[in-house]
């Protein structure tokens, strides 16, 4: 129960200030930190935290290269705030977006950007230091001052300066000591990262006194807006705004980032660990529905991995080296290989073989050794092929009219791990439009495919012949002109698609699809079939759905039952853990096998929350009691029907209290005043 | 006449008569000033500055203080005495002149520094209603109070008789800086030609003169204030002369470049004091971005704040049943359309009503999760909604909607939901 | 005349308007409380009493002619009597009344590092150190209270409980002087403080004596002349020829005796006759007097009375761009419609955008400008929040200011579009 709490606090918050302690909090989730001796020797946990450290790293790398690239022009704006006299405070209103997952990291970077390229002065002012005018202004010059001290060697120590000293004519006075001759180089940088929490009273102050030194001073801030930037016009007077200057800056919104995100760490041949069509969907819908927090998205692809290794040594063979298959291999053990033969699509493989080759494969370990090895690479082939030729076709639809694939790579990616997406009717939809492009669409196409499969994939083999067939065909494009349009005999339209046979039924195919009656194509028609054909072709060679293969799941994880973890529901929570305990202990002692039963081994507040499942709106606290009796020792309340002995053990007596005490502080009973020793049900029907 | 006297005329213009009654009050230095003096006018009508330039011009030892500053009134005694005595602080110690934080020895110190013929020049007086009651009957009768003959000046916006929120306050001198008319602002805008000369090439000061009887003929109207109107001159004369810097126009053909300034002086009518220079003109509220759940929590927030919890099972019950007509409603339909819910405010609700609101609108059934939960939380630190009932208390919160009607209206477009229809203020039209 | 002699004229004549000592009052008046410091200072008699009065009613001046003269004239007086003067702007609360106490006393070397339990021990100890002098009589301590309604907010009023104690139950001789403009200051007196006051009490009046023949004018007259009119046995005047003065005494009785010099100063009168704004309007008169305007003219006299009947108010309103001049009229048919009911920014939006509507001339601005424009007119507190929970848009408001000042703005300023000044006319709104 309590790891669910940390799961769904650790989710759908766009509340920024604490992402950093969330994400440790949320990191506490994979089992390794507590009990580490026990994992650690265990093969597929060392392969886990391989793989997510690259991961992470990779991660951690883009997303710092993303803002970056956001800030320049904001840094640019910074440096040349004050090249001419102003007559208002330079400020840059910096929309983040209400839920960019790291902010603080953000601004953090953007700290020292600024304090590098452009003036040493930066103070960083948090809503909670600045309650007061006072406390902001004495913080800010503090932190002017001191950060001074430290790089400069012109040593005032802040220590003789007393705090109610730390006013703005200090400030102006320790400035022009500082800078005798006014330089370009020296603003003094004002950022407030959170600016919708900020005190508005006390920030307009401050931006009118600001403004009063602004000759003397060259101030300029940076406001972090969350919402959007009517946020400073209602939280701003006339005569504040009147002060500034607004210039607006916005971070890309989440979806890009996360896109980016995506396909450059995990939707990519390069990542092992493939998420299956479910939970990619499922993790999508969180974050399109609840937060658009990339943070979170990535700890549920986390949260994911982790779930895939625990199954067992046979995960730890989610490589895509070859060679490390091969040395893996060499070290599995019996156990390891049985692991590996409890994969489902394992079954479905020896059904499929003759007789004595399942006794092989089900005995015969070294057999199995070198089945399964060269099935995994028959896998990472796929897994290789499926991404590039995928985001072939990406390149090719996303940005058709109405993509009926979608816009996005991993929207056609989520399909395409779910069904053999070359046989959709989006992808139809798909060709008929592409029928209708023009030869400059198709050739810039066919060129931009060329290159993804050349960047891909070094050593051509498993593309040779694909990428052949481009080639010719970008030729053939290309020397069209050249040649005369000759008319072409009539093609019989002949209906029914699915698999394609040959060109000549596949012409007809779209020909009878787009609606217009047969007539003579040209050169460059017949052409543009051919292409379409061909690319068909491979498409639907390379984009089939992974359960097809054995052993996928070593590589595609799609165990959709991780969705109670990832969306918490505490108050059903709640109810299993109370109404089976042993969900959540474990402990054989009160195993049930139908919800209704009690067992005495529970604990007192389980007893007392299933007996009071059975009662209606109030329920009698004397009854209550009995009730709970006759549970916890049976042969006390043998005779408890006869009125003569009413003393109960005061033990349990103080147990059932304890009890409904606690019943009443979780929220699902309340002591009423319309009847003597009854309590009031709070949820009725649980 | 006076040389300073002149200089000073010269460099603010239409602000003659004011300059010449300061003259009179303080232009010889040898006699008394008035004791104290009250200037009332708007911002930007020069008041501080000439003040300034004329306590400069006739090297009167002076103090001049912003109230704004003075969150303290420590703050403010200590900064007279630093500035009247000329001391320095040394960033090093960050002493005062003197610690000083309470009328009496303030006024002790006064009288030691020999200050006779100085002046104090207070600025946003105003503020000293907020101060310690004694503040500003001090410095009314500060002279009576020191036996110095020292001269305290009140710049503030406001008129003089707002003081009197106490008896017996001693009438100063009052002098009012008006607004700049027209053709005030038109001289003061020209100054800015040798600012803008760089900006633009190929443009003389006549040119500047003509744009800048366009460009007041529009604005003049909304906005008399100088400082808010130089911004805007200057931002759009940039524009203004593009098509002459891109040679497409020459500055003769005055028509064709009022039929290419007058779109943007409309559009930048619209960001009047607002001060964003934000080029992309789309509506503000667009650019909220929320996740789709959250949009709805939103939508359903407002929907809680502006109707009456016993208009729910009207608005959000398929079936409520025949509603028999009362005259409430009858009344309500012929409701005057500014007594509206909509312009009354925000009424609070509680988490509950929400929930059920939001489960009502929204099409598809989601499970009651911790994520929806910690959404409403982070509206809340987003500011759009605020929390009505004491932080406190966990259980039975209350809520208020904080974004505007045209907001939401975007925002449920986004959603494609027909707000209107749920809100008992249309929902009868 | 030539200009230098005229310089110390105009000086003279600002010293004596401002730093004036010479109390003008009432002298049976002056001789009660002359007799009552005498009687403290000579037989060491204690006493207390009040005197009350407005503004400028000339009772500082009153008591400080009276020290004066006692210092002149009883050698003796300085030795045997000590003069405390408190003010209540000043010593805001006792623990600095005390130390101003101590330091007046020069006691502070006899204080320093001593404690005392309670302010009581604290002031009997002081009056305590006055009897061992050399002299076996202990010296007499006069109090003199400014602003004494002030001390009567002081915590527990203990310094005014023990001073009066003191004085009552003569532990050591002292008067205490109470000067204050408040004529229910008895009322704000605790009970035990009430009883050990001697409820002697004094009330000076500006102007003429009551039941004195005396009219208001003449008294005014009669005023101007003391303040204009310059003695020929000036000293300070010494170096101007007596011919310069009698030349400008007789321009002052030719201005006198003027009948529409008069009538001004009867207007005055009427509005209100404090030597106060009397000496307002003459001191600004002196403040013109130049070599271009030698001597005090009626005009002048008529022109600065126009300036101080001007209403504040409606300077302010001129001020105000059209747009915001809309608003207020806005504002001013709500109240008329809701008979002043508090209104909030969405009705006042609403029926303004209505207005803008109807008049296409009118271009119609953005909402969040109009804001800005709302804020500003707060900011010049014209209409007054009641409140100040929730957002602007819906927090409600008072108007301050009245029609008649409205359409008075309207009517006085300039360039005002018909339109406007039409919708402020129509009764309907």
């Amino acid at each position: 129960m309590v790891d669910q709490e940390t799961v769904s606090v650790s989710k759908g918050i766009f509340v920024f200030r604490n992402n950093f302690k969330r994400s440790k909090k949320s990191s506490k989730k994979q089992p390794s930190k507590p009990k580490k001796d026990e994992f650690s020797d265990n093969l597929w946990y060392l392969k886990y935290t391989d793989l997510w450290e690259e991961l992470n790293n990779k991660y951690e790398k883009l997303t710092s290269e993303m803002f970056t690239a956001m800030t320049s022009d904001l840094l640019e704006f910074v440096s040349i705030s004050h090249r001419d006299p102003v007559a208002e405070i330079p400020t840059a209103a910096l929309l983040t977006g209400i839920n960019m997952p790291d902010h603080e990291a953000q601004f953090i970077n953007l700290k020292r950007q600024i304090k590098t390229d452009i003036t040493p002065h930066v103070a960083f002012l948090h809503s909670e230091d600045c309650t007061s005018l006072k406390y902001l202004i004495e913080n800010m010059i503090n932190q002017f001052i001191k950060d001074s001290t430290e790089d400069d060697d012109d040593n005032v120590n802040t220590n003789n300066l007393k705090k109610s000293d730390l006013s703005l004519p200090l400030l102006q006075s320790w400035y022009e000591h500082m800078y005798p001759v006014k330089t370009e180089k020296n603003l003094l940088v004002v950022i407030v990262p959170d600016f919708e929490s900020f005190n508005t009273k006390v920030l307009q102050t401050f931006i009118l006194i600001i403004s009063s030194y602004l000759p003397k001073l060259p101030f300029m801030f940076v406001f972090g807006i969350a919402t959007c930037i009517n946020t400073l016009h209602t939280s701003f007077p006339y005569h504040v705004t009147s002060k500034t200057n607004v210039k607006v800056f916005r971070c890309e919104p989440s979806t890009v980032h996360l896109n980016k995100m995506l396909e450059g760490v995990f939707l990519s041949p390069f990542c092992p660990f493939q998420l299956g069509g479910k939970v990619f969907d499922l993790f999508t819908e969180i974050f399109l529905y609840y937060d658009f927090s990339v943070r979170n998205f990535v700890q549920n692809i986390k949260f994911a991995i982790m779930e895939h290794f625990c199954y067992g040594n046979a995960m730890a063979l989610c490589q895509l080296n070859r060679h490390d298959v091969k040395e893996i291999l060499e070290v599995f053990t019996h156990e390891d290989f049985e692991n590996v033969r409890h994969l489902m699509s394992f079954r479905k493989f020896v059904e499929s073989e003759p007789y004595e080759n399942q006794i092989r494969l089900l005995t015969d370990d070294e057999y199995f050794k070198l089945i399964v090895h060269e099935k995994i690479i028959i896998i990472q082939r796929y897994i290789r092929g499926f991404h590039v030729v995928l985001k072939c076709l990406y390149t090719l639809v996303s940005d058709l009219p109405g993509a009926p694939l979608g816009k996005n790579y991993r929207e056609i990616y989520a399909y395409a791990v779910s069904k053999p997406i070359a046989q959709s009717n989006e992808y139809r939809e798909c060709l008929q439009l592409l029928n209708f492009q023009s030869k400059k669409y198709l050739y810039d196409k066919l060129m931009s495919i060329k290159n993804i499969i050349n960047e891909f994939s070094k050593k051509k083999t498993q593309f040779g012949d694909f990428l052949n067939e481009i080639c010719d065909l970008i030729d053939l494009l290309n020397n069209l002109d050249s040649e005369a349009n000759q008319e072409v005999e009539k093609m019989d339209s002949n209906t029914g698609m699915g698999q394609v046979t040959d060109r000549k039924a596949f012409k007809s195919n779209l020909l009878s699809r787009s609606q217009q009656k047969p007539k003579p194509l040209n050169k460059y028609e017949k052409i543009r079939i051919d292409v379409l054909y061909c690319l068909t072709k491979h498409f639907q060679l390379f984009l089939v759905e992974p359960s097809r293969m054995p052993f996928y799941e070593i590589f595609f994880f799609d165990d959709i039952s991780i969705k109670s973890k990832i969306i918490g529901m505490h108050r059903s929570a709640i109810h299993n853990a109370l109404n089976d305990p042993n969900h959540y202990l474990q402990c054989n002692c009160c195993e049930i096998s139908n919800s209704q039963t009690i067992k005495a081994t529970m604990p007192d507040i389980c007893i007392a929350y299933k007996l009071h499942l059975e009662c209606g709106k109030m329920i009698n606290l004397y009854d209550w009691l009995q009730a709970f009796l006759y549970i916890v020792d049976p042969k006390e309340s043998d005779d408890f029907d006869d009125k003569s002995n009413k003393l109960v053990d005061p033990e349990l007596q103080a147990r059932f209290t304890q009890a409904v005490a606690e019943l009443e502080y979780l929220g699902f009973i309340k002591s009423s005043k319309r009847k003597a020793d009854h309590v009031a049900r709070l949820t009725w029907g649980g | 006449m006076d040389e300073n006297l002149l200089i000073l005329k010269k460099s603010f213009p239409g602000r003659a008569s004011q300059i010449d009654q300061l003259w009179n009050f303080f232009g010889t230095t040898r006699e008394p000033f008035p004791p104290t003096l009250y200037i009332s006018g708007g911002s930007s009508t020069g008041k501080s500055s000439i003040i300034s330039a004329l306590l400069k011009a006739l090297s009167i030892k002076h103090a001049m203080i912003n109230l704004v500053e003075c969150y303290t009134s420590k703050i403010l005694f200590e900064s007279i005495l630093n500035q009247l005595s000329g001391h320095e602080i040394d960033p090093k110690i960050g002493a005062p002149f003197a610690r000083c934080d309470n009328l009496m020895d303030f006024v002790e110190h006064i009288q030691k520094m020999s200050l006779a013929g100085s002046v104090i020049v207070i600025d946003k007086a105003e503020e000293l209603r907020n101060m310690e009651f004694n503040l500003l009957p001090g410095f009314l009768t500060l002279q009576e109070l020191t036996n110095v003959q020292i001269s305290v000046i009140f710049l503030s916006e406001i008129a003089f008789e707002k003081y009197y929120y106490k008896l017996n306050i001693l009438e100063p001198f009052k002098l009012h800086f008006p607004q700049y008319t027209k053709d005030e602002l038109l001289e003061i805008l020209a100054l800015d030609f040798d600012y803008l000369e760089n900006v633009s090439t190929s443009c003389d000061r006549d040119f500047y003169r003509n744009y800048l009887n366009v460009f007041l003929s529009v604005f003049y109207r909304a906005c008399r204030d100088l400082s808010e109107l130089r911004h805007m001159s200057r931002k759009n004369f940039i524009v203004y002369c593009e098509p002459i810097d891109k040679n497409q126009l020459t500055v003769h053909d005055s028509m064709a470049l009022w039929k290419h300034i007058s779109p943007i002086f409309t559009a930048s009518m619209q960001v009047l004091y607002l001060r964003t220079s934000n080029d992309s003109s789309k509506p503000l509220a667009q650019n909220l971005e929320l996740p789709f759940y959250t949009k709805y929590l939103l939508i359903a927030a407002y929907l809680a704040s502006y109707n009456s919890a016993k208009d729910d099972k009207r608005l959000f019950t398929k079936y409520h049943g025949k509603k028999t007509k009362t005259r409430k409603d009858v009344n309500r339909k012929n409701k005057v359309s500014d007594k509206l819910n909509t312009q009354m405010g925000p009424t609070t609700f509680t988490l509950d009503r929400l929930l059920a609101i939001f489960y009502s609108i929204l099409e598809d059934k989601v499970g009651f999760n911790n994520h929806l939960l910690v959404q409403v939380s982070s509206l809340v630190e987003l500011q759009l909604l605020s929390l009505a009932s004491d932080p406190s208390t966990l259980d039975d919160r209350k809520y208020k909607c904080n974004v505007n009607f045209e907001t939401i209206q975007s925002v449920s477009r986004m959603v494609g939901f027909n707000i209107r229809k749920y809100l008992s203020d249309f929902s009868h039209m | 005349m030539s200009g230098d002699s005229l310089l110390s004229i105009r000086n003279y004549l600002k010293n004596k308007i401002f730093n004036n000592q010479v109390y003008l009052g009432n002298e049976k008046q002056r001789n009660r409380v002359l007799e009552l410091l005498q009687r403290t200072a000579e037989q060491g008699e204690s006493n207390s009493m009040l005197l009350i009065g407005p503004k400028g009613s000339g009772k500082t001046k009153l008591v400080n002619s009276v020290l004066k003269d006692l210092q002149a004239n009883q050698k003796t007086f300085n030795d045997d009597c000590i003069i405390v003067k408190l003010h209540g702007l000043l010593h805001t609360n006792d623990r600095l009344a005390l130390k101003s106490i101590t330091f007046q006393m020069n006691l502070d070397n006899a204080v320093d590092g001593k404690v005392f339990g309670s302010f009581a021990e604290n002031l009997a100890f002081l009056l305590a150190c006055l009897k061992t002098g050399e002299k076996h009589t202990s010296k007499s301590v006069i109090f003199i209270l400014e602003e004494f309604d002030l001390f009567c907010g002081h915590h527990n009023q203990t310094l005014l409980y023990n001073l009066f104690d003191i004085s009552q139950s003569a532990q050591a001789p002292i008067c205490v002087l109470g000067i204050t403009c408040r004529i229910d200051v008895i009322q704000l007196l605790e009970k035990r403080v009430k009883s050990r006051f001697s409820h002697r009490q004094m009330f000076l009046y500006p102007g003429p004596e009551e039941n004195s023949e005396i009219s208001d004018l003449d008294f005014a007259l009669d005023r101007l002349k003391y303040y204009l009119e310059i003695p020929l046995s000036e000293k300070n005047l010494a170096k101007t020829s007596s011919t310069v003065k009698k030349k400008w005494n007789t321009s002052i009785q030719t201005l006198l005796n003027d009948k529409k010099f008069k009538n001004i100063i009867q207007r005055l009168t009427d509005l209100e006759l404090n030597e106060n704004i009397l000496k307002l309007i003459l001191a600004k008169c002196v403040f013109a007097l130049n070599n271009k305007n030698q001597i005090l003219t009626v005009q002048q006299f008529e022109k600065e009375l126009n300036l101080l009947e001007k209403d504040d108010m409606v300077k302010i309103l001129q001020d105000l761009s059209f747009l915001e001049l809309c608003l207020i009229v806005a504002m001013k048919h709500q109240c008329d419609i809701y008979d002043n009911n508090p209104m909030n920014f969405e009705m006042i939006f609403t029926r303004y955008v209505k207005f803008a509507n109807k008049h296409s001339s009118m271009q119609s601005v953005q909402r969040p400008v109009v804001m800005k424009a709302f804020e500003h007119i707060e900011k010049l507190e014209l209409i007054s929040m009641i409140g100040h929970q929730g957002k602007k848009e819906y927090r409600f408001f008072k108007l301050l200011v009245t029609p008649h000042q409205i359409s008075e703005a309207i009517s006085r300023s300039s360039g005002v579009p018909t339109e406007i000044v039409q919708w402020s006319n129509s009764s309907l709104a």
